[in-house]
């Protein structure tokens, strides 16, 4: 670390050092780009990252086993995703001793001229982070065994036989199976640098023995999980798909500083005398400028080579759990097929009041209003929000407890799981949840303040707390299986349950409209002023149209009025439609140009046969 | 003198002198109580251990003070001079392990009182009311094992995969002896041991990746069979195992408070001959019109308790079907002769009709005097439903009167009692019950006194008290055993990994349920999930 601290010296001459300058771009980049908070979230996808408890309970667990002391600490550093700023500081962090670990490995073994190879795992691990990967305990045990190997070879040869017995078993108790890394890369020095044949024995003895001992003797590991666990061959890796993607990176990770060891051996056997650096030819500025230069240019191109999909499925989950109504609709914009992004958009538009104005603007199916179809067999993480808005709440807990076993216990989950059980006044669950809730390090307080109303409010009456009662008013009271009910049973028993549930209304309404049941929505037209409706919106106009021109059946308008506009409009609809009556292709295409988002178009475009258009609305 | 002799015969007498200080400072003796204040109530502790009847060789019964207070005072003692004190400025109060062990032991059959006083601000100590247990004369066995898993029964999960632990009662300490997570998240359960002995053991398994079979523990070796063993009983002679073949089919509830409920699609009892490795129908408790589960052994091996119910449905278009909420199940019994193996005529033993309850999960006391069962209102899974209550039947009355009364246990709660073993001595009942927080099962023991009534219970004693309260799993199916299970997690975990499994012929009729992960979904269904892009 001293050396390149020399060199950034030597090359500033003064001024910023140029590495330096690359780790606050990479910082940025990551702040700015890839927003560690998505990565917390999960983004419905990511289902390893690690959950953390305070307490000696939790802590007892991970001592238990091989490799879990690593996961402890692993599971506590990743918490600070829970922030942007902390996030990309860790991620900066590892990508920084990566990069230092490399620099001095290159230097140890005299390849020099490989020293720009520096700035490729930063590069790779900006890549992974910015396809919303979570390889993090990968990274960290890589990271973590570059820099025991860097001490290995710092080490005096007569004391490493000593420090392999004492160390060796030390760290595969903490690190796990990750110590076989560590020990091919101390033989590969043994054999080729320092030809010490005794200390290339004793450590690979060591590291076949010590899982053997300590994982499958001591602590009954199965075999193939104690020499194997913690590498991204696990079947607890490549079993999930989520968890293989870009894993190639990762082996890319682990073969280059092994490559780079071996390399430096076979030269040193054929005596081949590299270049040597131009931190000892005396002018590293040019290089390092050159190399930092590069190294710069491609951070700014993966930084703007996201993937911008993922990250807008990632940040259309997080807003929609944080309820941002602007962001969830900015990016299910960015996600136009998306059944996931149309089902969180229809929620973001009723709640910003845009609902029966805008719902076509995105692209309605049947399955994306409740998701509760049983052929759905995935669910996002976050659908169980939708439940519980609408009233739903033994559904929201059902996904969640799914979600819980799917994802691990998740602060995000426990909290909602909390919170229904004080909507549905079970104190012994509720507090169950809150306690495990507040060993958390970002709930804590909230949980803590739900436990103190509890013990002041034992029987969770909590008739000052508006959301809870509001909740318990809208929840469903209909006990049957939730296998026999439809999406419509859910909507139907829920205004069963409270007639003035709008929420339920109004996805009850487009229910109808996405099904295209015209004649049950005309025939709910006259509940709208119970719900304060002044006037029609749109898309109840539209549909209205739609309904008068298929089934040419009266509609009791029940007092409201179709705009002139929207009667000119749909006399537009009806023209184009005309125009190329002849080409069913073609006329869908000029309607959805003009017409895309509306119902107007949304009813006819599954029609198999046009509906005719003839009289006209009154 | 070197320096460096000098230097050592100065630093160890130093260390030492300091290391005696450190002790000295910490360690308090016995305050002054003289001038305590007495409060007229009994002082709140989690978990609930007052009033309890305990087993001598149980493990130190840690608890919390539900008081704030700067010191708490805490005095246990019995009849003889043995006492504990305790004396902690944490309301967590841990108690030493060799005293309590002595205080019980030298104290069986007499009763364990607790004083605790605390000191407040205004430095006057307080004294509440003793807490009055008993401890009983019977140890309980000193090993049991118990299932943990998350509440959606769900077995692909992270954080806390399906696992059987092993926990030893008399110190607390646990290890896990089964993780799904060492077979690709599989799911365990039905654990059942011969006598009360890990000697001869079955565990069921289910893997996606390494199929549904069972373990079959005998001493020292494990054998893998390649069969769904599903609730099982082992016969006293540890011959042959029966067991019922389920086919499980889950559902949840739109607005109950407890969601979950479950339905047999369809079941029937067979039985498994552990030398011969074939399996081989009952055919008067294989009916594909009945509902046939939870075999159960007599004590003697002559008879065979389990439970029936008419099976109303043809199929499972809707879940749960037609006439579920009728569906009553039966105790019944059928007399076996294991020498000639033959099978008698089954016989009611306690009708469902008549107790207006579905009767389920028989267990009989080794002694062969207690039935214990679950009675629930209507269906066959009683871990969920609230009206899961457990009814004891004096077989030996019942033997000399023809008649099988049966009466509630007073452990029982408002909320589900289930799951429940019997110590090999047939005087500590292990059962799981929702009652510590509604939803998570938890572990509780009770005595059974020799006239079948049952003290009252607590739950098993964990090293810190407080651990249920943020544990979110459900512990359940206990078993009570007398030793450690002798082979290790990981051959275990290796054994249901070998694909060495053993062959057995399986006959298959028109009862024999139809595994529910063969079935093919259509394609349209497979396909569709939320991160299906639609066109």
């Amino acid at each position: 670390m001293q050396e390149i601290n020399q060199i950034s010296a030597k090359s500033l001459q003064g001024k910023v050092s140029l590495p330096s300058l690359f780790f606050i771009f990479y910082f940025l980049s990551v702040y700015l780009i890839v927003n560690p908070v998505l990565i917390y979230h999960g983004g419905t996808t990511i289902t390893n990252f690690p959950a953390f408890f305070t307490g000696s309970d939790f802590l007892y667990k991970h001592f238990a086993n091989p490799a879990e002391p690593s996961l402890y600490i692993y599971a506590f550093i990743a918490q600070f995703f829970y922030f942007n700023s902390t996030g990309a500081l860790v991620i900066t962090i590892q990508a920084w001793l990566f990069f230092i670990v490399i620099t001095n490995i290159i230097k140890k073994l005299n390849l020099n001229c490989l020293i720009y190879l520096n700035y490729l795992p930063p590069l790779i691990i900006l890549f992974l982070y910015n396809h919303y990967t979570f390889h993090f305990a990968a990274l960290n045990n890589i990271i973590i065994n570059l820099i025991l190997f860097l001490l290995y070879i710092k080490l005096p040869s007569k004391t490493k036989p000593i420090t392999m017995i004492l160390a060796w078993p030390t760290i595969y108790y903490i690190l796990g199976p990750s110590l076989a890394y560590l020990a091919v890369l101390c033989l590969t020095y043994e054999l080729f640098f320092e030809k010490n044949y005794t200390n290339a024995v004793l450590n690979t003895a060591l590291a076949v023995i010590a899982p053997y001992i300590i994982g499958v003797g001591y602590c009954n590991t199965p075999i193939k999980e104690a020499y194997c666990s913690t590498f991204p061959f696990s079947w607890e890796t490549v079993s999930f798909a989520e968890r293989k993607k870009l894993l190639s990176l990762i082996y890319v990770l682990y073969c280059m500083p092994i490559v780079i060891c071996l390399l430096a051996g076979v030269c040193s056997i054929i005596k081949i005398k590299l270049k040597k650096s131009a931190a000892h030819t005396g002018k590293p500025e040019y290089n390092i400028i050159a190399a930092a230069t590069v190294a710069i240019i491609a951070l700014a191109v993966i930084s703007l080579a996201y993937d911008k999909k993922q990250k807008a499925f990632f940040a259309l989950d997080y807003n929609a759990y944080h309820k941002n109504w602007s962001k969830v609709l900015y990016y299910a914009d960015q996600l136009p097929f998306n059944l996931l992004a149309t089902h969180q958009a229809t929620r973001a538009l009723y709640y910003t009041g845009r609902l029966n104005e805008d719902m076509f603007k995105y692209p309605q199916q049947p399955h994306a209003l409740l998701f509760t179809d049983n052929n759905i067999l995935h669910t996002s993480l976050t659908i169980f929000d939708t439940y519980l808005d609408l009233g739903l709440i033994n559904l929201a807990e059902h996904y969640l407890v799914r979600n819980i076993s799917y994802a691990g216990e998740r602060d995000i989950f426990i909290q909602r799981l909390a919170w229904i059980n004080m909507i549905k006044g079970n104190a012994g669950t509720a507090k169950t949840y809150l306690t495990a809730l507040s060993k958390t390090l970002f709930q804590r307080g909230w949980a803590n303040e739900q436990l103190r109303a509890i013990k002041q409010d034992p029987f969770l009456s909590f008739t000052d707390n508006n959301e809870i009662q509001f909740a318990r008013k809208n929840k469903i009271i209909k006990d049957i299986s939730m296998s026999l009910m439809t999406q419509l049973d859910y909507l139907t028993y829920l205004l069963e349950a409270n007639p003035k549930n709008k929420m339920a209304f109004e996805y009850m309404m487009a229910w109808y409209l996405i099904t295209k049941n015209t004649d049950k929505f005309v025939d709910n037209l006259g509940q709208l002023r119970d719900f304060g409706y002044e006037q029609l919106p749109t898309v109840y106009q539209h549909a209205i149209l739609m309904h008068v021109y298929s089934t040419q059946k009266e509609v009791n308008m029940q007092g409201f009025k179709i705009s002139p506009q929207t009667i000119e409009y749909a006399k537009q609809f009806y023209s184009v439609m005309k125009q190329y009556a002849g080409d069913e292709q073609l006329q869908l295409k000029m309607l959805n140009e003009k017409y895309g988002d509306t119902y107007f178009y949304y009813y006819v475009r599954k029609f198999n046969k046009m509906p005719k258009f003839s009289g006209r609305p009154e | 003198m070197k320096i460096k002799t000098k230097i050592l015969y100065t630093i160890i007498p130093a260390a030492l002198m300091l290391s005696i200080a450190i002790v000295t400072l910490n360690f308090e003796t016995t305050p002054d109580l003289s001038g305590s204040q007495t409060v007229e109530m009994l002082p709140p502790v989690r978990p609930d251990y007052s009033s309890v009847t305990i087993p001598p060789n149980i493990a130190p019964m840690n608890f919390n003070i539900e008081l704030e207070a700067d010191k708490y005072f805490i005095r246990l003692y019995s009849d003889t001079n043995d006492k504990i004190e305790v004396i902690s400025s944490s309301s967590i109060i841990k108690l030493p392990e060799k005293p309590w062990h002595k205080l019980l032991q030298n104290n069986k059959g007499k009763s364990l009182n607790i004083d605790i006083y605390t000191k407040t601000k205004n430095n006057n100590w307080q004294k509440y009311k003793t807490i009055t247990n008993f401890i009983a004369k019977e140890d309980i066995d000193s090993y049991l094992f118990y299932r943990t898993i998350h509440p959606s029964h769900y077995r692909l999960t992270q954080n806390g995969p399906v696992q059987i632990i092993q926990h030893n009662l008399t110190n607390s300490k646990e290890n896990i002896l089964i993780t799904g997570k060492s077979y690709y998240q599989g799911c365990v359960n039905c654990h059942s041991p011969l006598n009360n002995k890990t000697d001869k053991m079955t565990i069921g398994i289910r893997s996606d990746r390494y199929g549904t079979t069972t373990l079959y523990i005998n001493g020292d070796k494990i054998q893998n069979i390649a069969a769904k063993i599903g609730y099982n009983s082992w016969h006293p002679s540890g011959k042959i195992i029966a067991y019922s073949t389920n086919n499980i089919r889950r559902f949840f509830y739109s607005a109950k408070n407890e969601m979950r409920d479950a339905v047999d699609e369809d079941s029937m009892i067979t039985y498994y001959n552990v030398e011969t490795h074939k399996i081989t129908m009952i055919d008067e408790i294989s009916k594909k019109d009945k509902l046939e589960t939870f075999p159960t052994w007599s004590t003697d091996g002559k008879y065979l308790y389990y439970c029936c119910s008419d099976k109303t449905w043809d199929n499972m278009e809707k879940i749960p079907p037609d006439g579920y909420y009728d569906l009553k199940y039966d105790l019944m019994r059928i007399s076996y002769n294991i020498d000639k193996d033959v099978w008698g005529k089954p016989e009611i033993v306690i009708s469902a009709s008549e107790a207006k309850k579905s009767i389920l999960m028989p267990r009989i006391s080794p002694d062969g005097r207690w039935l214990v069962t679950c009675m629930v209102d209507n269906g066959g899974f009683p871990v969920w439903p609230t009206s899961s209550d457990l009814y004891i039947t004096d077989l030996n009355k019942a033997e000399a009167t023809g008649i099988f009364n049966y009466e509630k246990l007073s452990l029982n709660t408002d909320l589900s009692q289930s799951w429940h073993s019997f110590s090999s001595n047939s005087r500590w009942l292990a059962y799981s019950s929702k009652q510590q927080n509604g939803l998570f099962t938890r572990i509780y023991l009770a005595y059974i006194d020799e006239n079948g009534q049952s003290q009252k219970s607590f739950i098993v004693p964990q090293k810190n008290p407080l651990r249920y309260d943020s544990t979110i799993e459900s512990l359940s199916f206990p078993e009570l055993t007398t030793g450690p299970m002798r082979i290790s997690a990981g051959q275990l975990a290796a054994a249901i990994r070998n694909s060495n499994q053993i062959k057995v012929d399986i006959p298959v009729t028109m009862a024999t349920p139809e595994e529910k992960s063969t079935k093919k979904l259509p394609p349209h269904q497979k396909s569709l999930t939320p991160y299906t892009e639609i066109e």
